[in-house]
């Protein structure tokens, strides 16, 4: 796939001045020591000079205007400025500076923004008038929070049991040298690349009382059969679990499938002289190997489920009621009605329970960078 | 492999080679086939039911059974919900969110991706002091929920005179598309024979140069990864189109859930799937015209290298 050095785009200028014995240039070539940059004086001074400027100028001119987002930036631009002091090539840090604003201004600031903003009683528009934990006490005494916490816990714990075994179960099934994997996997996973928005109305459709599977079913003769779970308080939440599996679990079963493809054809050959049964291979060999693989599908799937916003939306709206709210939903509502704070603080809550979940995966990948060194 | 171990062997003497034939329909494949059929039918339910829905009239779908296609099919539905369905105020159909993501799609691809290319090609090959950290935040900064960094985002595009606006949309999928990007040019630029680098700066290439004349070029498989990645995603996008386009510039997605959900006169269903269809077809056909290289990009956004 890679073409060969003969046919690279590089002019081979220079080239011949390289002699084998030249160890200097050697160095400079096999090293990550970059050939421009920290060895040349004339690059830092030019460095140093760019960020006295970025700080010399943005803040000045940030206080002069009481612009709040020169401000802002002017407040970013000291790091900012910092890293491109110290050396390393001038072009790649200019070329990461919309990176290292975004890292910098949206997520780390915003996220402080939001935790600070969290504590105050803004209610339109942000102002910081401190109210300590109010807003924190005022969501968990609203009903329509608890049924948030609720519904996500519902759906948070059924959506990750039930994608990870359904999913594993279908990588096994996969995993067994069928013909026709490539159809199998297409049919499972083309869920995944529909918006969430359709994957709701699509289930709205088939679970509607009046038309969809219940009104079917009772016209082919079982008139007592029962599914109005979009519209039964009680069930609304499966519904919604439903449709989530639906567009979410080909997504688990492509990540597994990778995991078991990544394992060494010998650990199978060695189970099968031992005489071990295949199942068993799977459960107490395979899984325990795929441990990186499934906490990071953990990690996404759980993560996304706490996000769980636009499928209910177009499934069900929230309703019947408030049964099948969401704090996602709950944040984006009161966000934008003048409930500016405790939007906030709902935000903050959901964040808490993202950093719950990530724990595992940064335990993992320091774990990974630690066995490395 | 098979094949030279076993060539000298059968010059010798005839016999029996390769694998073991594969009875057809043993127990244990009719099982795993019965199950993988029986649960692609799940999968494949939902997108038969909205096929046949769009294609039926009103009456057929009043006593109809859902899974039985209509006796004569039409496409009124379809063109209803292309140029007259109404979204509550005006009554354009959903071609006018259609083109409206088209929009935002376009110009946002094109400029995460070239942002995040540039930014995995720093930190894979001209690495800088904090560059990993800034790498590593921005990987954690991935999986904050979006509500998080919502409202400062409101005030920056506010403060920046382009909320409400095609630009405030480009900005914010270019914002979230940079960590799952950045990842996957990082990764793949580091995967790349390092004496490639190595030898186009011996010969005096400079940071654009390498990245233009000799990373670019290699790299077309993983850009195609990343339109797919950002076009899927972008279409299928529903919050930041609700907050930040305006409602002027409504994406399909909430111009979709506006149609389905606007109170006014009988619930036509034919003409809501057909709607519903229309969202779903940009992706649907990407995907099955592309499938390989999507699933390179889940994988590759998830397995971590």
């Amino acid at each position: 796939m890679l073409p060969g050095p003969a046919s690279l785009p590089v002019r081979a200028l220079g080239l011949s001045r390289v002699v084998p014995g030249d160890r200097k240039l050697m160095a400079i070539v096999t090293t990550s020591t970059p050939l421009e940059g920290e060895n040349d004086p004339r690059w830092r001074h030019l460095n140093t000079k760019i960020a006295a400027l970025l700080i010399l100028l943005i803040i000045p001119l940030a206080y002069t205007f009481g612009d709040s987002l020169l401000a802002y930036a002017s407040l970013l631009a000291i790091p900012v400025a910092a890293v491109m002091v110290f050396g390393g090539n001038l072009n790649a840090k200019l070329a990461s500076l919309p990176m290292m604003f975004i890292v910098l201004g949206v997520f780390v600031g915003g996220t402080i923004w939001t935790m600070v903003y969290s504590f105050t009683k803004s209610t339109t528009l942000p102002f910081l008038d401190f109210v300590g934990f109010a807003q924190y006490v005022r969501l968990w005494k609203s009903d329509r929070w608890q049924i948030s916490i609720e519904n996500l816990a519902i759906y948070g714990v059924f959506y990750v049991i039930i994608a990870f075994i359904v999913g594993f179960l279908l990588a096994v099934f996969m995993d067994q040298k069928i013909r026709a994997e490539g159809v199998f996997r297409s049919i499972y996973l083309y869920p995944f690349a529909l918006s969430l928005v359709v994957t709701g109305h699509v289930w709205a459709w088939i679970m509607s009382p009046a038309f969809g599977l219940e009104a079917t079913v009772r016209s082919m003769g079982w008139t007592t059969f029962n599914f109005d779970w979009l519209t039964n308080r009680h069930m609304v939440m499966y519904a919604v679990l439903i449709a989530g599996l639906w567009q979410g679990t080909g997504l688990v079963m492509a990540l597994m499938l990778a995991g078991l493809r990544g394992i060494d054809d010998e650990i199978w050959k060695a189970a099968k002289v031992d005489g071990i049964p295949k199942w068993r291979t799977y459960i107490q060999i395979v899984l325990p190997m795929m441990r990186p693989v499934l906490i990071t599908t953990f990690v996404i799937v759980a993560s996304s489920a706490v996000r769980i916003f636009d499928l209910v939306v177009a499934l069900t709206q929230g309703g019947p009621g408030l049964s099948s709210e969401v704090p996602s939903k709950y944040v984006y509502e009161f966000m934008f009605v003048g409930n500016l704070a405790q939007g906030l603080a709902a935000s903050t809550m959901m964040l808490l329970t993202t950093a719950i979940i990530l724990i595992p995966w940064i335990w993992v990948e320091f774990g990974k960078a630690r066995a490395q060194r | 492999m098979t094949i030279a171990a076993a060539a000298p062997r059968t010059l010798g003497r005839p016999e029996p080679d390769g694998p073991r034939p594969k009875q057809l329909f043993s127990p244990a494949t009719l099982l795993v086939y019965s199950v993988l059929c029986i649960t692609s039918l799940y999968y494949l339910l939902p997108l038969y039911v909205m096929i046949i829905t769009s294609l039926k009239d009103l009456d057929a779908i009043r006593d109809g059974n859902i899974f039985v296609p209509s006796a004569n099919p039409t496409i009124a539905p379809w063109i209803k919900a292309w140029s007259t369905a109404c979204t509550g105020l005006y009554c354009n159909g959903i071609q006018v969110g259609f083109w409206n993501s088209v929009k935002i799609t376009v110009p946002s691809v094109v400029v995460s991706i070239a942002v995040a290319s540039i930014t995995g090609y720093s930190l894979a090959n001209w690495p800088f002091r904090f560059s990993e950290a800034f790498f590593t935040v921005l990987l954690i900064g991935s999986f904050i929920p979006y509500q998080v960094m919502l409202y400062p985002l409101v005030i920056i595009t506010r403060e920046l005179g382009i909320f409400s606006t095609l630009w405030a949309v480009i900005l914010i999928h270019t914002i979230f598309g940079l960590p799952i990007l950045t990842l996957l040019f990082r990764n793949y630029f580091s995967s790349l024979p390092p004496e490639l680098f190595r030898a186009a700066r011996v010969d005096g290439a400079g940071f654009w140069r390498i990245f233009f004349q000799v990373m670019a070029p290699m790299s077309v498989p993983i850009f195609t990864v990343a339109v797919i990645l950002q076009v899927t995603g972008i279409w299928n996008d529903f919050l930041f189109g609700l907050i930040f386009a305006g409602p002027t510039n409504y994406p399909i997605t909430v111009q979709l859930n506006n149609i389905v959900n606007s109170l006014q006169g009988v619930k036509e269903y034919n003409v809501d799937m057909a709607a519903t269809l229309l969202t779903g077809m940009v992706p649907l056909l990407i995907y099955f015209f592309s499938g390989r290289y999507f699933v390179r990009g889940i994988a590759a956004g998830a397995v971590k290298g």
